[in-house]
């Protein structure tokens, strides 16, 4: 019995040793490092519900090429809804920085949410960038970055084709009755009138208008009509009833590479050639980086990208390469002079920031194109190059 | 002069489109008592239904409406059988019940159909203009008004002109007299909700030759059903169809002379007229 007693004892302490040993077979297993947390807010339902998937698509796609890691440390991405609403954005953008403690946000898409949250993300110093443009006046706040630029730098070089190149002398706009379209289209009427034009009119239908007919009828004379309205359905629809309404004034756009997707394109059909648009990114861009990025994107959406993904895709690209240059620290101290001081190659051109935080990158005029029966945005017609918010000094 | 009558043409085609879908909830709450707040959702339904006809499948509008009007019937249906009729004279349970459905509904759009919005649509015969001297005006929003004529003239017909009308009206004015006689009142409430959600089907199709389909449609279109409902007065056609016309033509007008304003006018329309008649302008007098 005694026997038995000791052999249970030193079996017992042998099978303790051996499990307490196993994890440091092969040497010490040393800590594993926290992951580092970025956060995405995206228009996943809402108005603009479309676009949410595309930019999710762009960002996976940088953090897929880079293996989920930088310089050493594992990415986890959290990615909330924010119903292309401004209250939700922000209730999200509160839940990502105080309950999931990140220090990076990409998104949202609309300006007045960056406005919104701008002052509380000074605060916590979160680094936030935008997807499609950004707002001037979170330019102050020091923790935005915005890209490609401003919404009015963005369209105001627009304004000035119109007049210097198409030769229209009046316009009209309607605009998108929120901060993001309003600042584009005035952008773009500020460049028109600035190149010598008068714009006649400026309409602002409520977002989510579903019935422009109003707005159509109440039209005057002009030259030409400049539409600057929130997304692909609101820009179909708009089309669809003008054409209906049987309006002959020319059309021109802004933000045509986010709004022309393949899917809205061949939605629309012949209705949709022959405007010409301010672009951001036509993925039609022939250098080598933005073959390659078009066909990433395509093998894994089935579509060829629009601004929304390559927008999206950069911004992730950037702050990797943020990272990658503090070393994987994500603090907000670190992160955004290494930002501030790149200088990059990107699918949709050269790539730099000025101080302040406002990416400086170039503009390109683009239209619908049909070839061999496929409805797509073209190769730019027109490049502007290096477009800088006029308002930041030099 | 010209802009005018475009504007007065706009605004009787939204209205009508409105009658369309804010007739069948009238109804539905002035005999059954019903607030069904799923009836935007059934109209949302309808319109997809319409689009995988006439657009995926490239078949006849006429079949697109039919079908959007079947489909809109029998998720009413459903509804009302499976889930509503075992709640009477629960109104808030009703509430929740029909608005929980909204989300279900809408997110077996996203699923089904995607998160993208579909542009609009009409048949072949349907596109194009019409001159009215001058003034070009778009044939889907001829066919928009003669669709609402007509469903008004139906169901005026049914309502006043038929045994089927006069029990529902019995029913609407004392429920337990109208049992008392024999009437199977039940089967009746099926029918009238059957035919409400039908017909917001229907002008789910119909209006999407206008605003088009998309997944938040069902609580867009809600709020301006309850607005013309609330307007026009519950449980009658005549109602409907002139609070749907007074809304149409005060938010077209708005819109195309103040848009500044045009966000708020329908309301402040509203609460004008419960000022004056708070039970609506063609509701029984409280």
């Amino acid at each position: 019995m005694k026997r038995k007693k000791l052999l249970s004892l030193i079996s017992s302490i042998c099978l303790i040793s051996i499990v307490g040993v196993l994890p440091f077979v092969g040497g010490c297993a040393p800590p594993e490092k926290e992951p580092i947390k970025i956060g995405a807010i995206l228009c996943l339902t809402g108005v603009v519900a479309e676009l949410g998937p595309k930019f999710q698509a762009g960002i996976e796609l940088a953090l897929e090429e880079a293996n989920y890691e930088v310089a050493g440390r594992p990415i986890e991405l959290i990615v909330e809804d924010s119903a292309t609403d401004v209250t939700t954005a922000v209730e999200k953008f509160k839940k990502l920085v105080d309950g999931d403690k990140v220090h990076i946000v990409i998104g949202p898409l609309m300006g007045d949410s960056h406005l919104a949250m701008a002052p509380y993300a000074a605060e916590k110093k979160v680094l936030v960038t935008s997807l499609i443009n950004g707002m001037y006046e979170a330019v102050k706040y020091r923790t935005y970055l915005i890209y490609p630029t401003t919404c009015m730098a963005q369209t105001y070089p627009f304004g000035q084709y119109c007049h210097d190149v198409l030769g229209y002398n009046t316009m009209i706009t309607i605009g998108a009755n929120y901060a993001g379209k309003i600042a584009y289209a005035n952008g773009a009427a500020k460049g028109f009138e600035d190149a010598g034009g008068t714009v006649v009119d400026q309409l602002w239908p409520d977002v989510g208008t579903p019935d422009y007919s109003p707005f159509i009828a109440a039209f005057g004379e002009a030259d030409v009509v400049l539409y600057a309205l929130e997304g692909p359905g609101p820009v179909s629809r708009f089309i669809y009833q003008y054409r209906e309404a049987g309006k002959t004034m020319p059309l021109v756009t802004i933000t045509q590479d986010g709004d022309y997707t393949p899917e809205a394109l061949a939605e629309l059909g012949d209705i949709a050639l022959g405007i010409p648009g301010e672009s951001s990114y036509p993925w039609q861009l022939d250098t080598a980086i933005n073959k390659k990025f078009v066909a990433a994107i395509k093998a894994k959406t089935g579509v060829v990208p629009s601004c929304s993904e390559q927008n999206a895709y950069t911004m992730a690209k950037v702050v990797l390469a943020g990272l990658e240059a503090t070393g994987g620290d994500d603090s907000f101290d670190k992160l955004w002079p290494a930002i501030l001081a790149l200088k990059i190659d990107t699918p949709q051109g050269p790539l730099s920031f000025t101080p302040e935080g406002v990416a400086i990158t170039n503009m390109y005029v683009t239209q619908a194109e049909k070839v061999d029966g496929e409805y797509r945005l073209s190769a730019p017609i027109y490049t502007v190059h290096a477009v800088r918010d006029w308002r930041l000094p030099e | 002069m010209e802009a005018v009558l475009l504007t007065f043409l706009n605004g009787i085609s939204y209205g009508m489109l409105l009658f369309l879908v804010a007739s069948g909830m009238s109804i539905v709450m002035g005999l059954m008592g019903i607030i069904n707040l799923a009836h935007g959702a059934l109209y949302m339904v309808g319109g997809y239904i319409g689009w995988t006809i006439a657009v995926q499948y490239d078949l006849n509008f006429g079949l697109a409406v039919f079908l959007g009007g079947c489909a809109g019937g029998l998720t009413g249906l459903i509804i009302e059988r499976g889930f509503l009729r075992r709640l009477y004279k629960q109104p808030n349970e009703q509430v929740l019940v029909t608005f929980g459905f909204v989300y279900i509904l809408s997110n077996l759009c996203v699923w089904i159909w995607g998160p993208r919005r579909r542009l609009q649509f009409t048949g072949e015969a349907l596109s194009g203009l019409i001159y009215l001297g001058n003034i070009p005006f778009p044939v889907t929003r001829v066919f928009t008004i003669i669709t609402g004529i007509v469903v008004a003239v139906v169901l005026w017909w049914l309502q006043d002109k038929t045994r089927f009308g006069a029990m529902v009206r019995a029913g609407m004015d004392d429920k337990e007299m109208t049992t008392g006689l024999g009437i199977n009142l039940e089967r009746v409430s099926m029918l009238v909700f059957f035919l409400a959600a039908f017909i917001a089907g229907i002008a789910g199709v119909v209006g999407a030759q206008l605003l088009g389909v998309y997944s938040w449609l069902s609580t867009d279109i809600l709020v301006l059903a309850l607005v013309v409902v609330i307007v026009g007065g519950m449980g009658s056609v005549q109602g409907a169809l002139s609070g749907g016309i007074v809304i149409g033509l005060i938010d077209t007008v708005f819109k195309t002379l103040f848009p500044q304003f045009s966000m708020f006018t329908i309301y402040v329309a509203m609460i004008i007229i419960l000022m004056v008649r708070p039970s609506g302008l063609w509701g029984r007098r409280i």
